[in-house]
């Protein structure tokens, strides 16, 4: 079954002569990119890790406490509170946003009028700054006046939701408007879509296989790695979910939408805490790092792809 | 004649200050010779000329010593629209022309991020040397050193600090020091939409006028049919127009020492259940759930709402929104509360500060002293409230404010102006505060379950302040 | 379901067709109808709702400066202010930081493409030891969020005496582009079937001329997207710029919108929209032209592409 997988190999080994040339290749082509991390990223990098053990008032110089901001942290209701929520975001809107997105991918691929013109109508909404859009949909959540809520009524809902001034409907206002993004991954869906042979949805249909198996054993094998990417791309961004809580909500009410990277950045630039913000981002990079490795590891069983090499010879 | 006489002796006194000026360079001492004078100038008070006596201060000239380098300052500022910045411009033109050494060059930068920018530079030694403030930066950047005290120099050349009506210390002193220097002056204010009253077959109400006169004007300025609105309150929270309430009703949002929330008491609880009252039992104020998001009056702009609060640098939309929609309007006092007799309202202004690791303190005192004195204050006045009482009680300001009354806003805040509980911390305790507030007013908490909520999380976060954030 | 992932349907007999092949026909062509019945009506749906907050853009952008303040919402501005968007020109130097968007967005597109497309290769296409942890890191890069390394990144820059110029918002992109980037590109590559570098290799092509004949070609519409992204990130990117440049000389449009709002002092509401939709038209003019360049929809020839 997995014959793709490679032995066992023995940890050490000599690398003949043609593997030094292609190892030597292989570290010329990421050679921008170590140099980028050497000359841009390594210093700040190492700088918030160290200064995540100081506090760090921004305006003073940082004062060195050990472990302090890590213990202050298990201990701060405000930070189990920003991880169940941002949690909360994530195991829901990137299963939403990955289907949808798809579905709509799929939509879009058919031969239909006006293509272009669907397609840009669809990825519209990413191509407006994210601060306008969040001004945009405050204004859509209104409970009074807003468009959302004016359609619910005509719907005969008799008290429709308050939206981002209810605890309970701010979560859901914001992931309903983290959907209206969904042209991003489509687009990625569209172009792993495109890249499909068609000969094999026709060696398929010759062989009998109605749509629904087209799609389960075409379609699905062949987009595993764009799904792949999106899911990874998806747990990263969403756990860093940002803008809407700054803009639209401020955390609010009470902490219903206090996602993590706000209260890092409240803690960060309102409060003077930038040594607790460093610890705080360290423990969010462990956070997504380690549901990033799951999603890795568990690609071997459901990721295919055409030409993929493995490690090592 | 009088005239004749006053305007020889001004005469005189130009030579006089020529003479002083001319000879304070000629002493030429290295360091920069601040120049306070008091004029006699020639005032038309109520149609006949007086002299006047005003302290002003005649704008710093910094002395140059032979082959000083020329300095550049920079000033920073959010974008304040096209007029304000005009008038920034005349004033660094003004102070350039008077001190050829220096060369001010004004920074206009985006208003989102604007804090964030400033202290990125101050960590890392870039930021600018003057910078406009705001409450919630001034107290926490000056307990940590980021804004200079200008104390010392307000002592040293005498600038006259005792001319202003406006409560410096109250908002911006901290431990002593005086971390800025005003913009202009500002603070609550009560706007009636006068067609609206006149309708409703309603005179302005009386200067001493009580909450429950207030709440029969705001009845009958209520009509649900037509949409139409009796007051206005949007910016409720602490330490906004809320709290004018607090205080009317004898309570306090903190002790006097800043340190300890004090919302769970009866009399604060009873002012934050009056507004509450107003939008829930009387509903003649809306919630914020009918309140649009797009700006926080829009109701009044849009001539549907017969009264409502804030803040007078608000002063120029609702004049284009009354030119728009056609409404007349004017300033009404700050109902009393009817037992305590006590009326209150929030004091909020901006002021300009200088950076505590500029190189240039001279220059930059020069361009703060220019701004926050006299002939700045003169030039600012027609965006907002001026500093010094001669200017804002002299009929130049009152015609610029035509044709409402600005002393009614004035007289409330000079009488009864309370500061905004400035901290070192405010952001944060505001925050925590803002969160259990809301609640109360989308009706999923009461006003008692709120406060308390509050005034726990408040307490939380003071009982972990270092000793430094303390007031004294 | 782990035996169909790996072994696709890639080699089949062409023999074995149907016999009745009218009357599967006949069956499709109905269904496809249905189809598209059906199709129709939600793509428009869909793109109606999508589309009603950008209308309440250009709504806004029309009115007013005393009616956006209005409510009820009016949809229609009465009187239309065309006036605006000419005001908009007026009052903030538009041509100049339109220029320097051009400016920055294009050279960080030009790195990140070039760059980008490279640095995936050698994760995609090549083995070397570590290669696969080494990729880990490239992602972890993303995971730490940018606020807690802006100071240290701020005080790099003025060491480097990059401040108030393009160079720390363009310069980076020559380094890899950036992990997003990276990472899609080596998805992308690794979807195209290994032989086609064998049998480039047989040919003599050597690792580096497979990347340039054989590998960019085929993953063009995995470039368009880095592309299309870049353009709008760059684009509309506003904290970047906002640290970076102090000159207004040198602002970007989306530094020049936000001089629209005067702290608590006010907003000028319609101008802000009005210079929104004039900044969002290019991105739309070009997202339309690029896709379809670079995504064809369903293709009949070819391998790919």
């Amino acid at each position: 079954m997995q014959e793709a997988d490679s032995k066992p190999q023995p940890v050490r080994r000599r690398m003949s002569p043609s593997e030094k040339r292609e190892a030597l290749e292989g570290f010329l082509a990421i050679s921008p990119w170590v140099l980028g991390v050497i000359i841009f990223l390594i210093g700040p990098i190492v700088a918030s890790l160290f200064l995540s053990f100081t506090e760090y008032e921004v305006v003073k110089p940082p004062v060195f406490i050990g472990l302090a901001n890590y213990t202050r942290l298990v201990k701060d209701r405000l930070f189990w509170q920003a991880l169940k929520v941002t949690a909360t975001y994530v195991f829901t809107s990137v299963p939403l946003s990955i289907s949808l997105a798809f579905a709509v991918a799929l939509l879009m691929n058919q031969k239909v009028a006006f293509l272009g013109l669907f397609r840009t109508v669809y990825y519209m909404p990413n191509l407006v700054p994210s601060v306008a859009s969040a001004i945009l949909w405050s204004w859509i959540f209104n409970p009074e006046f807003g468009l959302l809520n004016m359609f619910l009524r005509r719907l005969g809902v008799a008290n429709p939701p308050m939206w981002l001034i209810s605890t309970k409907w701010a979560m859901p206002a914001i992931i309903i408007m983290s959907l209206w993004g969904v042209g991003g991954p489509m687009l990625i869906y569209l172009a792993g879509l495109q890249g499909i042979p068609t000969e094999l949805y026709e060696a398929a249909e010759i062989d009998g296989a109605g749509s629904v198996a087209r799609f389960r054993h075409v379609t699905l094998p062949q987009m595993s790695p764009v799904l792949f990417f999106n899911l990874v791309m998806g747990i990263i961004g969403s756990w860093q979910v940002f803008t809407a809580g700054y803009i639209m909500t401020g955390g609010g009410p009470r902490y219903a939408t206090w996602f993590y990277v706000l209260y890092l950045y409240n803690s960060a630039f309102r409060y003077f805490r930038m040594g607790y913000a460093s610890a705080l981002a360290w423990v969010l990079a462990l956070i997504i790092l380690f549901f990033t490795a799951l999603v890795f590891r568990s690609s071997t069983a459901w990721v295919y792809y055409a030409g993929e090499l493995k490690g090592r010879r | 004649m009088l005239g004749r006489k006053a305007i020889t002796r001004r005469r005189l006194l130009k030579a006089g200050i020529g003479a002083l000026g001319a000879g304070a360079l000629a002493a030429c001492q290295p360091a920069a010779t601040p120049q306070v004078i008091e004029k006699e100038v020639t005032k038309i008070v109520e149609g006949t000329p007086q002299i006047v006596k005003e302290t002003v201060v005649v704008e710093k000239t910094l002395v140059v010593e032979a082959g000083q380098k020329p300095v550049e300052i920079r000033w920073a500022c959010y974008a304040l629209g096209e007029q304000r910045e005009k008038t920034a411009q005349e004033c660094a033109d003004d102070l350039m022309q008077k001190n050829p050494n220096v060369k001010v060059s004004i920074e206009w930068r985006p208003g989102m991020g604007y804090w964030d920018k400033l202290q990125t530079e101050f960590a890392a030694g870039t930021a600018p040397d003057v910078t406009i403030n705001q409450m919630n930066w001034v107290i926490p950047g000056a307990a940590r050193g980021m804004f200079l005290d200008l104390k010392p120099f307000i002592e040293r050349d005498n600038f006259p600090l005792d001319e202003y009506w406006y409560p410096m210390n109250l908002e911006w002193e901290w431990r002593g020091g005086l971390y800025g220097l005003l913009v202009y002056a500002g603070g609550q204010a009560l706007y009636v939409n006068k067609t609206l009253l006149a309708e409703a077959g309603l005179d302005l109400p009386e200067p001493d006028w009580t909450w429950d006169d207030f709440l029969m004007y705001a009845q009958a300025l209520t009509d649900e049919e037509k949409g139409q609105w009796g007051v206005l309150d949007a910016h409720l929270a602490p330490p906004y127009w809320g709290c004018s309430f607090i205080h009317g009703a004898g309570g306090t949002v903190l002790n006097d020492a800043y340190n300890k929330c004090t919302l769970t008491e009866p009399a604060a609880i009873e002012g934050v259940k009056f507004p509450h009252d107003l939008m829930f039992k009387y509903k003649v104020l809306p919630t914020p759930a009918a309140v649009s998001q797009y700006g926080y009056f829009e109701a009044f702009h849009s001539g549907k709402a017969g009264m409502g609060f804030a803040g007078t640098f608000w002063v120029g939309q609702v004049r284009d929104a009354s030119k728009s929609q056609g409404f007349e309007w004017e300033f009404a006092h700050m109902p009393v509360h009817p037992q305590t007799r006590k009326r209150s309202v929030q004091l909020g202004s901006n002021v300009w500060s200088i950076l505590g690791n500029t190189r240039y303190r001279e220059e930059s005192w020069a361009l703060v002293a220019y701004l926050g004195g006299y002939e700045g204050q003169r030039k600012w006045m027609k965006f907002g409230l001026p500093g010094p009482r001669s200017l804002v009680e002299s009929q130049e300001f009152l015609d610029v404010w035509k044709p409402q009354d600005v002393r009614i806003p004035v007289s409330d805040m000079e009488c009864c102006g309370h500061d905004y509980y400035p901290t070192a911390d405010c952001d944060e305790w505001w925050n925590a505060l803002g969160q259990e507030w809301g609640p109360i007013w989308s009706g999923e908490a009461t006003v008692e379950e709120a406060l308390s909520r509050a005034c726990a999380a408040i307490d939380e976060i003071f009982a972990r302040r270092p000793p430094y954030y303390e007031k004294v | 379901m782990v035996e169909a992932v790996k072994e696709p349907f890639v080699s089949v007999s062409r023999a074995s067709r149907p016999a009745s092949k009218v009357g599967l026909l006949q069956r499709r062509s109905i269904r496809h109808l249905l189809g598209r019945l059906v199709l129709y009506p939600v793509l428009i749906a869909g793109g109606i709702v999508l589309l009603i907050p950008l209308a309440w853009l250009l709504s806004s952008s029309l009115k007013e400066r005393g009616a956006i303040l209005v409510i009820p919402p009016q949809w229609i501005p009465n009187p239309v202010r065309w006036q605006n968007y000419p005001d908009v020109w007026r009052a903030i130097p538009f041509a100049l930081f339109v220029r320097n968007t051009l400016t920055i967005t294009f050279f960080s597109m030009l790195g990140t493409l070039l760059s980008a497309s490279l640095v995936a290769y050698g994760f995609a296409r090549i083995r070397f030891p570590y290669r696969d942890t080494i990729f880990l890191l490239v992602l972890a890069t993303m995971m730490i969020p940018g606020q807690v390394t802006l100071i240290p990144t701020y005080i790099l820059f003025r060491v480097l005496g990059w401040l108030d110029t393009f160079y720390p918002l363009t310069v980076p992109a020559f380094f890899g582009g950036g992990a997003f980037n990276i990472f899609l590109l080596r998805q992308f590559y690794m979807t195209i079937p290994i032989e086609l570098d064998d049998a480039a290799r047989i040919d003599g092509c050597g690792t580096f001329q497979i990347l340039y004949k054989i590998i960019i070609p085929q993953a063009r519409p995995a470039l368009g997207i880095i592309a299309i992204f870049g353009f709008l990130g760059h684009w509309n990117d506003f904290f970047g710029p906002l640290i970076y440049l102090n000159s207004k000389d040198k602002y970007t449009l989306a530094l020049g919108l936000n001089l629209f709002r005067h702290g608590d002092m006010g907003l000028d509401a319609n101008l802000l929209m009005a210079g929104s939709m004039m900044s969002a038209l290019p991105c739309i003019a070009l997202y339309f032209a690029a896709q379809r360049y670079f995504i064809q929809g369903i293709v009949f020839t070819g391998l790919k592409g």
